[in-house]
């Protein structure tokens, strides 16, 4: 992965990609954020991202389908989950559907920063 | 990586199965040897930490105190070893207490009643029978619910061979890799039966849940002895590392429950 890794976050509740972009923009990533998961689809049909970072539960495409679309279309590109309905089984559902990592909600972020530099380190599938 | 977490109705058969996947993947095996540690610890004869996992009944009511506190000193230091990635975990009874770990695979061996047991089918339903309420007593989990597992393995259809294989085969298994969801969870389990074993030398009934340094306690106490009783846990609690806040509920009354 890039020096500066670019970072799409996806959550329908608009406050988180309002406090994790600032905080990730100062570790020096380049992070976009978006309120849903078909508009974030479509930005990943166009724009290479390193990292994409999204909630579960979301109306229309959820973070499971994002997470489907990336592994089938972009799989150098690394899922991080994030969720306020964190389960055993949600957990193990999408680790098989190839995340990289599953966080529940809330969380510091400063825990996601950790994951994010493991992510950054991990080789491409 | 997984951590696997091994119980059985025949503590020898589940040993060897359990100690030939940890040789097989190169995992460390945990089983009744860390009771010495804990026996020196806590000066409590080792001899009667093992009875205790061994036993097919709980205690009398009169006994009952200690029992659970040993009880949660196992719990405690079986936990602390969990933590660690790359572990294979046997006859101590994690599995009734391992619970809500994505990573932790738990697995239940079946040995078949006449071959292993040497037992009729009328003991061994007796002797499910027993197991069920231990565990129940224990640790409020029905051991014999095969729901409770990620695995069933029944001797009966296979073998031993068969079953390591199985095993070895599931640590490879995506759905089962530790990741921060299933890591904090158990850092959770171990935090909170840390608080419990040092609350049970003054309390019965104790009950405590562990959000990142966040502690619930819940316990059973008269109405007269109420803020005294919140106070000292808070104070108790309080002082265990890793705990930054404390809450207290304390039910009181002979309907309360906890």
């Amino acid at each position: 992965m890039n020096q500066k890794l670019k970072i799409m976050v996806v959550d329908d509740e608009a406050i988180v990609g309002k406090r994790l972009k600032p905080s990730l923009e100062s570790s020096g990533y380049t992070v976009e954020t978006f309120g849903d998961g078909r508009s974030a689809i479509a930005r990943l049909s166009k724009e290479r991202f390193d990292i994409v970072i999204t909630d579960v539960r979301m109306d229309d495409v959820d973070g499971m389908q994002i997470l489907e679309y990336v592994r089938a279309n972009i799989p150098q590109t690394k899922v991080i989950i994030i969720t306020g309905y964190a389960s055993v089984d949600l957990a193990r559902r999408a680790l098989d559907k190839g995340a990289f990592d599953f966080i529940a909600k809330p969380f510091k972020p400063g825990d996601l920063r950790t994951v994010i530099e493991k992510a950054a380190r991990a080789p491409s599938a | 990586m997984p951590i696997f977490v091994v119980s059985a109705d025949a503590y020898p058969i589940g040993r060897r199965i359990a100690e030939k996947t940890a040789a097989a993947l190169g995992y460390r095996y945990i089983d009744r040897e860390i009771l010495e540690g804990i026996a020196a610890k806590h000066d409590i004869p080792e001899e009667r930490l093992n009875r205790l996992l061994d036993a097919a009944t709980p205690p009398a009511q009169i006994f009952k105190k200690n029992w659970r506190r040993q009880l949660a000193l196992i719990q405690e230091a079986t936990l602390d070893k969990l933590l660690a990635d790359h572990v294979v975990c046997h006859g101590l009874a994690a599995h009734l207490y391992v619970l809500g770990v994505s990573h932790a695979i738990r697995v239940r061996i079946i040995s078949t009643t006449d071959k292993a047991a040497g037992a009729s089918q009328t003991d061994a339903k007796q002797l499910e029978q027993l197991c069920r309420q231990w565990s129940l007593t224990a640790f409020d989990m029905d051991q014999t619910d095969p729901a409770q597992y990620d695995t069933v393995i029944r001797l009966a259809e296979t073998d031993e061979t068969e079953a390591v294989r199985t095993l070895v085969a599931m640590s490879a298994d995506s759905r089962f890799r530790a990741n921060t969801f299933s890591v904090n969870c158990l850092k959770d389990l171990e935090l909170s039966s840390r608080v419990r074993s040092q609350l049970l030398k003054d309390y019965t009934n104790i009950k405590v849940e562990a959000h990142k340094g966040t502690i619930i306690v819940r316990t059973r106490v008269s109405r007269r002895n109420r803020n005294k009783v919140i106070e000292d846990i808070k104070i108790k609690a309080g002082n265990i590392e890793g705990v930054s806040f404390v809450e207290v509920h304390a039910a009181s009354g002979l309907l309360a429950r906890l």
